[in-house]
C-alpha cells in the first residue's frame, strides 16, 4: 500500500510517501524549490517521493493532507466574529486567502497532482503530528504529547498510542498556546516570528530567567500543565502584524525590541526574557509530562510532536527531568514532519496496517551518484580532484579539519527536516574556538552568538556530553537534545560549546550514517576528539542545498575551503559563480496572520 | 443543544438558499407583482395611502405616489379641500384611470386637471382592479365627503363580469342587484395573501392556488370575463346585464341624491379599436383562435352605453377618437400591455374634455396643453450618476488598499473596469429594448442561465467543496455563521471563476 502525505498552505510545505508501512521518501518542498519556507503545494517533493519510491501516481492508494482545513476555517470565522471590529484588517485579509486559496485544498490537490478526490483524505493537524511521532517510535505503546502554535483549533493534545492506534485524550484550544507565547516573546525580542523562534533559544543562555514571575503573570498554567492567556496583553488573534499587544510592553515596561536591532548584538535585557520564556516553557512542559504520565496509566515511554518539539533545550530536560523513561522525537517535530504523520495516520489508524519499523535516520531526500556529480563538475568546467579510497578520503577530511579548513560536506540522501545531520553540512574543527566566529562571520553570515553544534559518535558520545546510554535516544540522532558538554571537556571544544555549556549534539551511528561516522572515526583517531562541528550546509535565510548545483553556489558565496562531492574534492581557488543555481537569500518570517492561519 | 443548533444551522442555510434564488428570480423579472392596494371593507380593496413605488416592464416604467387619502393625487388634494370657485371632477374607473402604465404627466386625468387650470380640477379615483359595483361602493360611502360636481365613470369590458361576483379570486368584493342594491355590506378581510403570491420562488415551485375563471365556447377556452365579447354576453350574458344595471342604477340614484352630473365613459379595449391587433394578436392569443366572426369587441361598449342610458345618465363614446388615431398612423395602446399608452390617454383626455365642454359640465380649457411636461431630470442619467458614484468610492477604497499603487492610475483601473462593466450592462439593455419583448425575455434568461451554467463549470467539482463546507457548519452547529459563509463562498467562487477565465475577471473583480 502507498500512502502519500502532504503538508503545505502553512510554511515549510513537504511531502512523505510510505510504501508498505516504510517511509521511503520524505522532503520539503524549498529544497527543491529553493524558496525558503516555501508553503505552495509542494509538486517538486511529490515528483521526488513518487520517483524515490519507485511507483507512478495511479498506484498511489492515499494522498493524505495533514490538517482539515474546514476546521480552521471555522476558527478564523468565529475568532474574527469575537474580536470584532479590531479583526476587521485581519479577517478581510485572512478570508481573502481563504475564499481564493485555503478552502479549495482538495481541488488544488486533486488537478495539481492528478489524483482522484476519491483517495484523498484529511487528517486532524495534532493527529498528524502524533502519528510522525509514535508510529515512526520504536515503542509498542507509548504516551504522545503534542505542542504547537496552532493547529485547527487544538494547540496542544495529550494522548496514547498502542500498537498502530492513536487515541488523543486532552487538548488544549486556541488561543491559548504555549508555541505562541513562545511566538510572542520571540517578537518581544526582535525576531521574526515562525523563523526567529531558534534564535531566541539560542539566546537564552546568555541571560538569566529574571523575569519568569512577569511572564507568569500574563497566563495561568495549570497543574496539568494547561494554559490560559490573559488576551488582553495578546493580540495575535486579531492583529494582522503584532502578536503582542501594548499592554504587553507596558508590562514588562520596555517597548519590544526594534528587529533592525536583533541581529547586531545581544542586549542584556532581552536575554534576561529569552532565558524567562526558555525557564517558563520549560517549566509548563514539565507540568504537562507528569500529568500525561499520569493519565496514560504510567507508561514509560512519550513521543514528543509539534513546533514546541523543536527546542531541544527543553527536550533534554524533560528526557532528564521528567517522568518518562524513555523519549522519541520525530526528525522533524514541526509542520513539515505533518506530511508524514499525515501519512501514518491513514497507514495505520485508518487502513489498520501493522506498524512499520522505527525511523532511526533522517536521510530520506533525494541524492546523487559519482557520475551525476562528476558531470555536473565536468559540465560547469569546475577543477576537482577524486579519491577513490574511502578511507585514503576520510583521512584527507580530517587532516583539512585539524589543519583549520572549513568543508562543504555533500554525502548520500539530504535530510528530513530542518537539522543537517552529516547528508548536507558544513562541518569544521570543534577544538578551535576561533571556528565559531569564522563561520558565523564568513560562511554563515549570522548573529555572532548563534552556537555550532557538535556530532559526536555515538559510542563515544557520553565521554563527553552528559548523555549516558547514547544509543538509546532517538532525539539526539537528530539533533533535537542539547545536553551539557562534560566539564573537563568544555576547553577540548571550545566551538561548539555554547555560553552555558551546553551543545546541541548529534550522535552518529555506524550503520545509518557510515561516510559520516568514519569520517568522524578518522578525525577522532587523528586528534583524540571523535567530534567534528556541524552546521547546515547553507547561507543565511537559504534552504539547505540539495543537488551538488546548490552545494557550489553557496561554497562560492562563502568562505569555505573546501566542497566534498562524496570523495570529489573541489577547492577554493575553484570558485565561480554558475547560473542554474539562484535561491531566496532572506526569509523575512511570517506575519502574524500566517502564524496563526 | 448541538442538534438542535444543526438543525437551526439547516434551516438558515435553506432560508439562505431560497433567499438568493428569491433575489435572483427577481432580478431576472419573475417576481410577483407589486401591490398597490389593500383590503377595504366597503370596496374590497383600495390604493394604500402614502405608498410610493415602482412598477416597470419593457414598454412602460412607472412610478406611483399615493397621499394620504389614498389617491394618486398630490397631497393637497383631500376630501375636505375643495375649492367653492373651482369645479371637481371625479374620475372612478380600474387600471385605465389610474395611470397602471403610465406616468401621471401621461395620463389622461391629469392632462384634463392641467387643461382645465384653476377652473376645475380632475381627481383620480381609478384603483387597479376595481370593477364597476367597486366603483359604485366607493362613490356611495365616500362620494358626497369630496362634495363633486361632476362624476365620470370610465368602465372596462372586464368590469361586465366581474359585476356579477362577490368574489375576485380570494378577494371579497360588493355586487349589487338589479335593482340598484348591494348585496354584502362589511366585506371581511381575507388576511394575508398566499405565499405564492408574494414570492418569485414560490411561484416558481407552488402549483397555482387559484386562477382566473374560464368558460368553454365551441371547444374553446377563454377566460369568463371575456365571455361578454360572445354574442349574448356569452354564458353569463343575462346576469352581466341585471348586475350592471344594478351598479349603474345605484350611481344614478346617487347622483340625483347628491345633485351631481355623472358621465358614463366606456373604455374600448385594444381589439376593439385596432381590427389588425383583434385579428392577429387577440383573437389567436387570448381567446384561442376562435374564429373572428364568434366575438365582437364593441359589445362591451355598447352594452355600457346602452345600460347607462337606460339609467339616464350622460354616455360618451371614445371609440371614433381612437379609431381616428390609430389611421393617423399614431398607436393607442401599448403593444404587449392592454392598457392605454400616452397617445390613447391624449386622445381620451381630448375626448373627454370635449364632451364635458358641449355638455358645459366643464370650461373649455384655456391653456390648450394635453400633455404636462415631463418632471424636470437631472442632466446626468441615472446611470451616469451611479457610474461616477462607484469610480469615486471604489477608486478610494483601492488607493486605500494598494497605496503604493499612484491614484491616477487606481482611479483609471477602477473607472475603466467600471466602465466596460457599465458599457456591456447598458448596452445589453439598450439591445434588450430593441429585440421584442418576449424574445428579450428569453435571452435575458438564456444569458444569466449561461452564466450560472458557465460558473458552475468552472466551479467544477469545487461545488462539492461548498457542500462540503455547508455541511460541516451545519453539522458543527454554526447557524449564527451561515450568512457570512454564504457571502465568502459566494465571493470565493466568483474569485475562482475569475482566476481560471481571464474574459470574466475584469467583471467579477470589478464587484470586489
Amino acid at each position: 500500500m502507498n500512502v502519500l502525505g502532504l503538508s503545505f498552505d502553512y510554511h515549510d510545505s513537504s511531502a512523505a510517501l510510505i510504501k508498505d508501512g516504510v517511509l521511503v521518501a520524505a522532503a520539503s518542498e524549498e529544497r527543491f524549490s529553493r524558496v525558503k519556507h516555501d508553503s505552495s503545494l509542494p509538486k517538486l517533493a511529490v515528483e521526488f517521493a513518487i520517483q524515490k519510491g519507485g511507483i507512478t501516481r495511479d498506484e498511489l492508494d492515499w494522498v493524505v493532507f495533514y490538517e482539515k482545513p474546514f476546521v480552521k476555517f471555522e476558527r478564523m470565522l468565529l475568532t474574527g466574529l469575537a474580536t470584532f471590529p479590531r479583526s476587521a484588517g485581519v479577517f478581510r485579509e485572512s478570508m481573502q486567502r481563504w475564499v481564493s486559496d485555503k478552502l479549495w485544498v482538495k481541488s488544488h490537490m486533486a488537478r495539481k497532482l492528478g489524483v482522484p478526490k476519491k483517495k484523498l483524505l484529511f487528517a486532524e493537524h495534532h493527529m498528524s503530528h502524533a502519528a510522525a511521532s509514535f508510529f515512526t517510535s520504536p515503542f509498542a505503546d507509548s504516551a504522545i504529547l503534542t505542542v504547537d502554535g496552532a493547529g485547527e483549533w487544538t494547540t496542544a493534545t495529550m494522548g496514547i498510542g498502542r500498537g498502530n492506534k492513536i487515541e488523543l485524550l486532552k487538548e488544549m484550544r486556541f488561543p491559548h498556546s504555549l508555541g505562541l507565547l513562545y511566538s510572542a516573546f520571540t517578537a518581544y525580542c526582535g525576531f521574526e516570528i515562525n523563523e526567529g523562534e531558534y534564535k531566541l533559544m539560542g539566546m537564552h543562555p546568555y541571560g538569566t530567567p529574571r523575569y519568569t514571575d512577569k511572564i507568569k503573570q500574563l497566563i495561568e498554567v495549570g497543574e496539568d500543565g494547561s494554559l490560559w492567556h490573559d488576551m488582553r496583553y495578546f493580540s495575535y488573534h486579531f492583529s494582522r502584524n503584532d502578536t503582542l499587544s501594548t499592554a504587553f510592553e507596558e508590562h514588562f515596561g520596555r517597548p519590544r525590541r526594534d528587529p533592525k536591532e536583533s541581529d547586531k548584538s545581544l542586549d542584556p535585557y532581552y536575554c534576561d526574557m529569552a532565558a524567562s520564556i526558555q525557564a517558563v516553557t520549560e517549566e509548563v512542559l514539565l507540568k504537562m509530562l507528569p500529568h500525561l504520565h499520569e493519565v496514560s496509566g504510567g507508561m514509560k515511554s512519550v513521543c514528543l510532536s509539534g513546533g514546541v518539539a523543536l527546542n531541544s533545550v527543553a527536550n533534554y530536560k524533560l528526557m532528564r527531568d521528567g517522568p518518562f523513561e524513555e523519549v522519541y522525537i520525530h526528525p522533524a517535530p514541526g509542520d513539515d514532519g505533518g506530511a508524514a504523520g499525515a501519512a501514518y495516520w491513514a497507514y495505520n489508524q485508518i487502513c489498520d496496517q501493522p506498524r512499520g519499523p522505527a525511523l532511526d535516520h533522517a536521510f530520506l531526500g533525494s541524492e546523487y551518484s559519482d557520475e551525476q556529480i562528476e558531470a555536473f563538475l565536468r559540465e560547469n568546467d569546475i577543477p576537482y580532484e577524486h579519491i577513490a579510497d574511502d578511507q585514503a578520503f576520510y583521512q584527507f577530511v580530517a587532516k583539512a579539519l585539524e589543519e583549520g579548513q572549513v568543508c562543504g560536506w555533500f554525502r548520500g540522501r539530504f535530510e528530513w527536516g530542518p537539522r543537517a545531520l552529516g547528508a548536507r553540512s558544513i562541518i569544521a574543527d570543534p577544538r578551535r574556538a576561533e571556528m565559531k566566529e569564522k563561520l558565523n562571520s564568513t560562511i554563515k553570515f549570522r548573529e555572532a552568538f548563534r552556537p555550532f553544534a557538535p556530532s559526536v559518535l555515538e559510542e563515544r558520545a557520553d565521554e563527553f556530553f552528559e548523555i549516558p546510554n547514547a544509543e538509546k535516544h532517538f532525539p539526539a540522532r537528530f539533533m533535537l537534545y542539547v545536553a551539557p558538554v562534560r566539564a573537563e571537556k568544555r576547553d577540548v571544544l571550545p566551538a561548539i560549546t555554547h555560553e552555558d555549556g551546553s551543545g546541541r549534539l548529534q550522535t552518529v551511528f555506524k550503520d545509518t550514517n557510515p561516510g559520516y561516522h568514519q569520517m568522524i572515526k578518522a578525525f577522532g583517531d587523528l586528534t583524540g576528539v571523535p567530534v567534528v562541528m556541524n552546521t547546515s550546509f547553507n547561507l543565511k535565510g537559504e534552504p539547505i542545498v540539495e543537488s551538488p548545483a546548490h552545494a557550489f553556489n553557496t561554497f562560492s558565496l562563502s568562505g569555505m575551503d573546501l566542497l566534498l562531492l562524496h570523495n570529489f574534492i573541489i577547492r577554493a581557488d575553484a570558485k565561480k559563480k554558475i547560473a542554474e543555481t539562484r535561491f531566496h537569500l532572506r526569509h523575512e518570517g511570517d506575519s502574524v496572520l500566517q502564524m496563526v492561519s | 443543544m448541538r442538534l438542535f443548533n444543526s438543525i437551526l444551522a439547516a434551516v438558515v442555510a435553506i432560508l439562505l438558499f431560497g433567499g438568493a434564488m428569491e433575489g435572483g428570480l427577481r432580478l431576472l423579472g419573475f417576481g410577483p407583482p407589486k401591490t398597490l392596494n389593500r383590503f377595504d371593507a366597503v370596496t374590497g380593496w383600495s390604493k394604500t395611502p402614502g405608498l410610493r413605488t415602482h412598477r416597470s416592464s419593457r414598454e412602460y416604467a412607472v412610478d406611483f405616489s399615493f397621499n394620504d387619502a389614498g389617491l394618486r393625487e398630490d397631497q393637497d388634494v383631500q376630501p375636505g379641500s375643495k375649492d367653492p370657485e373651482r369645479l371637481r371632477v371625479l374620475i372612478l374607473g380600474d387600471s385605465f384611470v389610474l395611470g397602471y402604465s403610465v406616468q401621471r404627466e401621461n395620463l389622461f386625468v391629469d392632462i384634463l386637471d392641467a387643461r382645465w387650470g384653476d377652473e376645475a380640477e380632475a381627481i383620480n379615483v381609478g384603483t387597479e382592479g376595481w370593477a364597476t359595483d367597486q366603483a359604485v361602493a366607493w362613490l356611495e360611502s365616500e362620494g358626497s365627503k369630496w362634495q363633486p360636481d361632476v362624476v365620470l365613470l370610465m368602465p372596462y369590458e372586464n368590469d361586465l363580469y366581474w359585476n356579477t361576483q362577490e368574489q375576485y379570486t380570494r378577494y371579497p368584493k360588493p355586487r349589487y342587484s338589479e335593482l340598484g342594491e348591494r348585496s354584502q355590506g362589511e366585506l371581511t378581510d381575507p388576511g394575508a395573501a398566499p405565499l405564492r403570491d408574494r414570492s418569485a420562488l414560490a411561484r416558481l415551485i407552488l402549483p397555482k392556488s387559484s386562477s382566473l375563471p374560464r368558460i368553454e365556447s365551441k371547444g374553446h377556452s377563454l377566460l369568463a370575463e371575456h365571455g361578454v365579447l360572445l354574442a349574448g354576453g356569452g354564458p353569463n350574458g343575462d346576469a352581466i346585464r341585471r348586475h350592471t344595471q344594478g351598479c349603474l342604477k345605484a350611481l344614478a340614484n346617487w347622483a340625483a341624491k347628491t345633485d351631481t352630473k355623472v358621465l358614463v365613459c366606456p373604455i374600448p379595449a385594444h381589439s376593439a379599436v385596432d381590427e389588425t391587433y383583434a385579428r392577429e394578436v387577440f383573437g389567436p392569443r387570448v381567446l384561442g383562435g376562435m374564429p373572428r366572426d364568434s366575438w365582437d369587441a364593441n359589445r362591451p361598449v355598447d352594452l355600457f352605453l346602452e345600460l347607462a342610458a337606460a339609467e339616464g345618465l350622460a354616455t360618451v363614446d371614445p371609440r371614433q377618437a381612437l379609431i381616428t388615431s390609430l389611421e393617423n398612423g399614431e398607436q393607442p395602446y401599448f403593444s404587449i400591455d392592454w392598457h392605454l399608452n400616452p397617445v390613447g390617454n391624449k386622445v381620451l383626455a381630448g375626448v373627454l374634455h370635449d364632451e364635458l365642454a358641449r355638455l358645459d359640465w366643464a370650461p373649455e380649457g384655456t391653456h390648450g396643453a394635453t400633455t404636462l411636461p415631463a418632471p424636470e431630470k437631472s442632466p446626468l442619467s441615472t446611470p451616469a450618476l451611479l457610474y461616477l458614484l462607484l469610480v469615486t468610492v471604489l477608486g478610494t477604497i483601492y488607493c486605500r488598499l494598494y497605496p503604493q499603487e499612484k491614484p491616477l492610475r487606481a482611479y483609471g483601473l477602477v473607472g475603466a473596469l467600471l466602465g466596460l462593466v457599465f458599457g456591456l450592462v447598458l448596452g445589453s439593455a439598450a439591445l434588450l429594448d430593441i429585440l421584442p419583448p418576449d424574445l428579450g425575455r428569453v435571452l435575458s434568461t438564456v444569458v444569466v442561465l449561461a452564466l450560472l451554467g458557465f460558473i458552475a463549470w468552472k466551479l467544477g467539482d469545487r461545488v462539492t467543496i461548498i457542500a462540503g463546507v455547508m455541511g460541516a457548519f451545519i453539522r458543527r452547529g454554526h447557524w449564527y455563521l451561515m450568512p457570512l459563509l454564504v457571502i465568502l463562498l459566494t465571493v470565493g467562487s466568483l474569485l475562482v471563476v475569475a482566476a481560471s477565465s481571464p474574459l470574466v475577471a475584469p467583471f467579477i473583480y470589478t464587484l470586489f
